[in-house]
């Protein structure tokens, strides 16, 4: 892949948005007249685009606004008129996973049999604010709408259960970085008992298969194979990168980096050296340590020990979302793949599990680490 | 009186709970707020379903809303975020990540063997790339068909989107990025299950 079509690839959204400035399209445009790979890329986008934009929606029917009102009425009427089924007080389903699935499965079926989105609103009458998002988690009734008639999302047979809510919110920035201040909480507060479990190496198992299910035979990394060997099973489950971000000063550079490498061979950590050299008058080197999470905490405070700390921060991503997605795209293909009979087809998505795999199992290793670059500098 | 004071005026008056007057605004609001439910669920009964809780929320909370801001996205936050919380209580709660990249650099490669293959929507019409869109989008997780259906159906900016999903800039601009590469991946995919061939060989 040539230079440009890296960079290139960095604008396309920007400039799928009409984004960029000027200067920038142009040069796109130049790079995508000569480049037939990116080009083949923009002219799917752009297909599919215009697609979706042409995308039609039907009108309500005609008695819509009637159903509204007659909705609106009734919703002033007192509680007991309103159905709806309720979890029995102190069942939480993140409590209690295999009670939950259990009692939900029961809600599910119930609110299949009963109705829809209007039973739903009756029972969730009260709720304060009309982005629901923050409150609704934290009732107790667990009414589900119904189940969608097609089946969109891809059939849950191992890898069941969601991931779960992040606890607490993240820890001050790393100075510098790109990310953004939020501007709400980002996802809701789970109820206590869950947020006070120590975040650090606690993995909530939820997969409907006991804990203890391996993954099947691994898919040997090299292409070029024609049986196709088991896909990879991975559990869907909470996934979270923290890396944290350590600056500190020290009279003597030289030895406070072999203790630190000491410190850090103790805790059976992954030593790398990112960079040394002069900033400025000091001496400088930095490292980086990838660590087990459960003992992460531990080695930041032996580090710490090491000077006089200039400066700190953290950062925590939640990947389960991004893993979750791409799982589920992992695994159509992997479906898809067991129907196509042209060699070259069936190769050519068995490239793409591969990356996808690839991918999937990068985060899951990252996911039960944690990385804490070091700055040492020289007083 | 203008349209939009006529707005303003029965905002006003349905938040001293004038029945009639939320009626007529449901009226005037209700292809928009179906459009949105439908992009989203892709069944029209749910559609329907969907729409009539957002009306039904936004009666409850009208006295929430502040003059100033449009009624109608108004009514389009509620939409989405009623729709992605219910799809949360099925699936459980999803939350995207900032930085995240999406491919490792393998996957570069990958990307250029797979664009050297004859392109397989080169023989699709528009009519049968809109029935393989509309079906990729449908089984797209519900974030990305979100901030998809905001931003190339609903035609939303980034900073509105950000507004409506509760969320920052960063986020919407690497999801929506995110939701376009998965978008394709799946139209690909079901152009390919479909029969139209990846190769000539």
């Amino acid at each position: 892949m040539t230079p440009g079509c890296r960079q290139v690839r960095r604008f396309l959204p920007a400039y799928y948005d009409r984004a960029l400035g000027q200067a920038k399209a142009a040069a796109v445009e130049e790079h995508l007249a000569v480049c037939a790979v990116c080009r083949t890329e923009v002219a799917h986008w752009k297909r599919i685009a215009g697609a979706l934009e042409k995308l039609e929606s039907p009108a309500p029917p005609p008695d819509f606004a009637g159903r509204v009102m007659a909705s609106i009425d009734s919703a002033g009427r007192p509680a007991k008129q309103r159905r709806g089924l309720k979890l029995p007080a102190g069942i939480r389903p993140w409590l209690a996973p295999g009670l939950a699935r259990v009692v939900a499965a029961a809600a599910v079926l119930a609110v299949i049999a009963c109705g829809s989105w209007s039973l739903a609103a009756k029972y969730w009458h009260g709720v304060t604010g009309p982005t629901i998002a923050h409150r609704e988690e934290a009732k107790p009734p667990t009414v589900l709408p119904p189940q969608e008639k097609n089946r969109r999302e891809a059939p849950p047979e191992q890898l069941v259960p969601p991931p779960r809510v992040v606890p607490g919110a993240n820890n001050a920035q790393v100075p510098g970085s790109q990310a953004p201040p939020q501007t709400a909480p980002r996802q809701v507060t789970p109820p206590k008992a869950l947020a006070e479990r120590p975040p650090a190496g606690a993995k909530h198992e939820w997969s409907a298969s006991s804990a203890a299910s391996s993954p099947a035979a691994s898919v040997a990394g090299s292409s070029g194979r024609v049986a196709f060997a088991e896909p990879r099973v991975f559990l869907n489950k909470e996934r979270q990168i923290t890396s944290s971000f350590l600056r500190v000063a020290v009279p003597q550079l030289d030895a406070a980096e072999a203790e630190a490498r000491t410190i850090g061979q103790r805790f059976g950590a992954k030593i790398q050296e990112l960079a040394r050299g002069q900033a400025g008058a000091r001496q400088q080197v930095g490292l980086k340590f990838t660590v087990e999470t459960t003992r992460a905490n531990l080695l930041l405070v032996r580090l710490i020990g090491l000077g006089k700390v200039l400066d700190r921060g953290s950062q925590t991503q939640d990947i389960s979302a991004d893993f979750a997605a791409t799982l589920e795209l992992y695994r159509y293909w992997v479906g898809l793949r067991n129907t196509v009979t042209d060699a070259a087809e069936a190769e050519a998505i068995g490239r793409e599990i591969e990356r996808l795999e690839k991918q999937l199992a990068t985060w899951d290793e990252e996911a039960e680490r944690q990385v804490i670059v070091l700055w040492l500098e020289e007083e | 009186m203008s349209p939009l004071a006529n707005v303003k005026e029965l905002v006003r008056r349905s938040q001293t709970k004038d029945q009639q007057a939320f009626a007529e605004l449901v009226s005037l609001y209700q292809d928009k707020v179906y459009s949105l439910s439908y992009h989203l669920t892709g069944d029209a009964t749910e559609a329907q379903d969907l729409a009539q809780e957002v009306f039904l929320r936004a009666y409850l909370h009208i006295g929430t809303f502040r003059q100033e801001a449009d009624f109608g996205t108004w009514l389009h936050r509620i939409t989405v975020n009623v729709w992605l919380n219910s799809r949360r209580k099925q699936k459980g709660p999803l939350v995207i990540s900032l930085d995240t990249p999406i491919v490792t650099e393998d996957g570069e490669v990958a990307r250029e063997v797979a664009a050297a293959q004859p392109d397989p929507l080169e023989m699709t019409t528009e009519r049968e790339l809109q029935q393989l869109v509309r079906r990729a989008l449908q089984e797209l997780p519900a974030d990305f068909r979100a901030v998809l259906v905001l931003r190339e159906i609903e035609g939303y900016n980034y900073e509105e989107i950000a507004r409506l999903l509760r969320c920052s800039l960063g986020t919407v601009k690497s999801r929506l990025n995110r939701a376009r590469h998965a978008l394709k991946a799946k139209v690909l995919a079901l152009a390919a299950r479909d029969g139209y061939s990846l190769s000539d060989r």
